[in-house]
């Protein structure tokens, strides 16, 4: 079959990096869209596998981050790979489209859109005025969950703790609604926790070179 | 069972101290003992030299290991040793530990023959200089100076202790204390007899802040979960009391920022880490919640509560804020017992020129999370000029009167029973399916379904600096949903109240400011024969907006005969105005700075037949 055919080649052709998985769940999720579709020519019950948009995510992701932290504060990993692959990426969906559009009109698009969200990330880009200096003395560092932490509670000079305490408690909450927010507002309450992994990869990786992030076993490197 | 082990240790001693003892009768001169390590259980004395002098000198010193990041270093001398019982009159202990910092302390000691002994603290410095390593606990260059006695006779122990700060900072998550700004005085006296510790007097006293009396019991193996204390606190300053202790504890809390000012007492009897009774007394206190909006001035009264027993309290303040809302003088007495509360007799408000005429309050659950609240009030006319100037909206002219049959607050939602009803504008506006979730979280959110009945459009339209309506006006507005009070969805419907017979006219600067609310061109009707009309007949108006996403998509009563557009205003008779709009989605922000500056130019269109 000509898309299968087609999805395994962007599969062989997709560059191996850390964002494998995400094009291996978007792969899938194609392959599962086109079989429904196949199955729905040939029987009336079909089964839709609703699979976690990663890179839909992945770019929501950076969207919000780029609201929160400023432009400035971005400069984006972009390299001749990354440019490959989203080429590779939108003719799949340009071949997609013309084989399957109602399938296509399926296709996740992850809406960050609602007011709830807003509202959080003009909370935290306000914030992130008193952030910022922190991060930048490496204080407070990117965890690997999602949150930020007080990286070295000790070096915090004592009259200081509690209002860092209070900046990391305050951006924590904001965090954990934003991330229930988009799972909300998408309608997959369930995805919270995905959606806060993807995060977790993107805030480390868009950090700024100085700021300390948290590898996957929990130590801290300066990026 | 470490104590034993500890005793085993010094009895291993004993043999040593008795040589240095029995050493006079041999007439000996000086004697020098180098001993190169002594293990206890968890700790280890290295390197130790002891020496003793005819005279009755002695001194030991040595490299203490424990579980402590950094070796201490002590050094134990007396200048006086007298061999009665064993008695010491010039005794001196240096420590230091470079994580902790150092101890130089004087007193004397003696042990009698019966095995009672005391030990006398004439002066003591302490230095602490310590940072652990969760950076929850910290202390730099924190000056401690403190006397005191500890007698033993046998059966009991007696300590007395006078402390003082002389300076330096303290963090002990979440609070944070600078003693050069506010020392701290403490003075206590304990009072041991078989297990229990006795807390015979315990009083702290801090500058600027107020002072605290503690006595009680306690079980010194498990004293945080065994113990019976009654405390008693006078906080004479409280706005320093609030930034200092309260302010860190509430960090990320509803109650995040709280500040008080003025002064109160508090008593309180604590057993097991259970209160049994709090009791609070204000006197000319000013509170401020500036995440819930709340602001109170003049409060007076008592607050009590106990978990057994009903408590009852009364509060009154002379003034206050709620939002932006003007409260006035008010009094409140109310019943508590255990996770209850409730109001004991119905309790008047003042607010603006009306009141807010609270019938049933009751809240159960406190403190838990099945925090459940019953509510029930009635609001007695408030001018409705007054209350938009309060929230800076046009003034509309009317008053504003309702009823709150029931609002019940669980898991973390609010939730009104029934509807709230309000007349105004000569009609009735119901609010119904009111719910406020998460309201004191990040995030806190209303939705409601708003019914309006008969309401009269001159008295709504004579609030804006618009044109004049007449007639009356329904609407329903379902599915509203705010998000820090502006509205992100819902689906509104207004239109001319079915059936009425009152007049329906429309002025001509009406007409105009509709059009521009709609983008539309503005001075039509004032050109040509129109312009001898002041205002015109109208058989129906009707606006539907359906909001979401920021964009508002628009309707009428019905499509227009031309175009794709839609009929906003329906004229009758001669000479006979339709109000079109053409637009269908428009954005909500744009089209409320529209309506807050009427006139521009955009898609509507006046038809003249």
């Amino acid at each position: 079959m000509v898309h299968r055919a087609f999805v395994a080649a962007a599969y062989t052709g997709g560059v191996v990096d850390r964002r494998d998985n995400a094009m291996t769940t978007l792969s899938l999720m194609r392959a599962a869209m086109l079989a429904a579709t196949a199955a729905a020519m040939s029987a009336a019950c079909v089964t839709i596998n609703v699979y976690f948009p990663a890179a839909a995510a992945e770019k929501a992701a950076d969207r919000i981050i780029d609201d929160v932290w400023g432009e400035r504060a971005s400069p984006a990993p972009s390299g001749e790979t990354s440019s490959l692959r989203g080429a590779l990426m939108r003719s799949t969906v340009g071949v997609l489209e013309w084989l399957v559009p109602a399938a296509e009109a399926a296709e996740p698009n992850l809406d960050i859109g609602s007011p709830e969200i807003t509202r959080l990330k003009t909370q935290m880009e306000r914030r992130f005025a008193d952030l910022k200096p922190l991060l930048d003395k490496g204080l407070v560092g990117l965890g690997n969950d999602g949150f930020v932490a007080v990286r070295d509670p000790a070096a915090v000079p004592l009259a200081e703790r509690n209002q860092v305490r209070s900046i990391v408690a305050n951006e924590n909450a904001d965090r954990a609604a934003l991330y229930r927010e988009i799972a909300v507002a998408n309608g997959q309450p369930q995805w919270e926790t995905q959606i806060r992994e993807v995060f977790a990869a993107r805030w480390i990786a868009k950090a700024q070179s100085g700021w300390w992030v948290q590898d996957a076993s929990g130590a801290w490197t300066q990026k | 069972m470490r104590a034993p082990a500890h005793h085993a240790q010094v009895y291993r001693i004993l043999p040593l101290l008795a040589l240095i003892l029995a050493a006079p009768a041999a007439a000996l001169e000086r004697i020098e003992v180098q001993i190169t390590r002594i293990d206890g259980s968890g700790w280890q004395l290295r390197d130790v030299r002891g020496h003793w002098q005819a005279h009755g000198r002695l001194g030991v010193a040595g490299r203490l290991e424990s579980g402590l990041p950094a070796r201490s270093f002590v050094e134990l001398s007396c200048a006086k040793l007298q061999a009665r019982g064993l008695a010491c009159d010039a005794l001196r202990l240096r420590a230091r530990n470079p994580a902790f910092g150092s101890l130089d302390a004087r007193g004397a000691a003696q042990l009698d023959a019966s095995g009672g002994w005391r030990l006398q603290l004439r002066r003591a410095d302490v230095t602490l200089q310590h940072n652990s390593a969760d950076g929850r606990l910290a202390a730099e260059n924190l000056r401690l100076g403190l006397t005191g006695e500890a007698r033993h006779d046998g059966k009991h122990l007696q300590l007395w202790l006078q402390a003082a700060t002389a300076g330096g900072l303290a963090y002990i998550e979440p609070y944070f204390v600078d003693f050069g700004a506010q020392p701290l005085h403490v003075d206590v006296e304990l009072r041991q007899d078989g297990g229990a510790l006795r807390i015979e007097h315990l009083a702290a006293r801090q500058t600027g802040v107020g002072s605290i009396a503690v006595r009680g019991a306690l079980d010194p193996a498990a004293w945080g979960r065994r113990h019976e204390l009654f405390i008693n606190a006078a906080i004479d300053d409280a706005a320093s009391a609030a930034t200092l202790y309260a302010q860190p504890a509430l960090t990320a809390t509803p109650l995040q920022g709280l500040a008080l000012a003025g002064a109160l007492e508090l008593t309180a009897h604590l057993r097991n880490a259970q209160p049994l009774t709090v009791e609070a007394r204000l006197r000319a206190l000013e509170l401020r919640i500036p995440r819930l909006g709340v602001s109170l001035d003049g409060l007076h009264g008592k607050l009590a509560w106990a978990t057994a027993t009903q408590a009852t309290s009364q509060l009154r303040w002379s003034g206050g804020q709620l939002g932006r809302l003007p409260l006035g003088p008010a009094q409140l007495q109310w019943r508590a017992a255990g996770a209850a509360l409730a109001l004991s007799a119905p309790t008047r408000i003042p607010l603006l020129d009306g009141s807010v005429d609270i019938d049933r309050l009751a809240v159960s659950g406190i403190g838990g999370a099945a925090l459940k609240a019953e509510f029930a009030a009635r609001l007695q006319p408030i001018d409705l000029r007054e209350l938009c100037r309060a929230f800076g909206w046009p003034a509309f002219s009317g008053t504003l009167s309702g009823h709150i049959p029931g609002l019940r607050l669980h898991d973390r939602r609010i939730e009104l029973d029934g509807a709230l009803t309000a007349d105004a504008f000569g009609g009735e506006i119901r609010i119904g399916a009111l719910g406020v979730t998460d309201p004191f979280g990040v995030l806190p959110r209303v939705s409601a379904d708003i019914q309006l009945r008969r309401l009269d459009l001159a008295a709504l339209t004579g609030a804006f600096d618009f044109g004049r309506i007449t007639g009356r006006l329904d609407g329903d507005i379902t599915g509203l949903r705010l998000i820090g009070w502006a509205p992100v969805a819902m689906d509104a419907h207004l239109y001319s109240t079915p059936g009425d017979r009152s007049p329906r006219r429309i002025s001509q600067r009406a007409i105009d400011d509709i059009a521009a609310v709609g983008g539309g061109p503005t001075g039509l009707l004032s050109r040509g024969v129109m312009r001898f009309f002041d205002d015109f007949a109208y058989r129906r108006i009707g606006w539907r907006c359906v909001l979401d996403d920021g964009i508002c998509r628009m309707d009428g009563i019905r499509p227009s005969d031309e175009g794709d557009g839609y009929v906003l205003v329906e004229g009758r008779g001669l000479p006979r105005i339709d109000v079109v709009g053409y637009s269908r989605r428009v954005s909500w922000p744009v089209f409320m700075a529209q309506l807050r500056s009427i006139g521009n130019a955009g898609a509507a269109r006046v038809d003249t037949p």
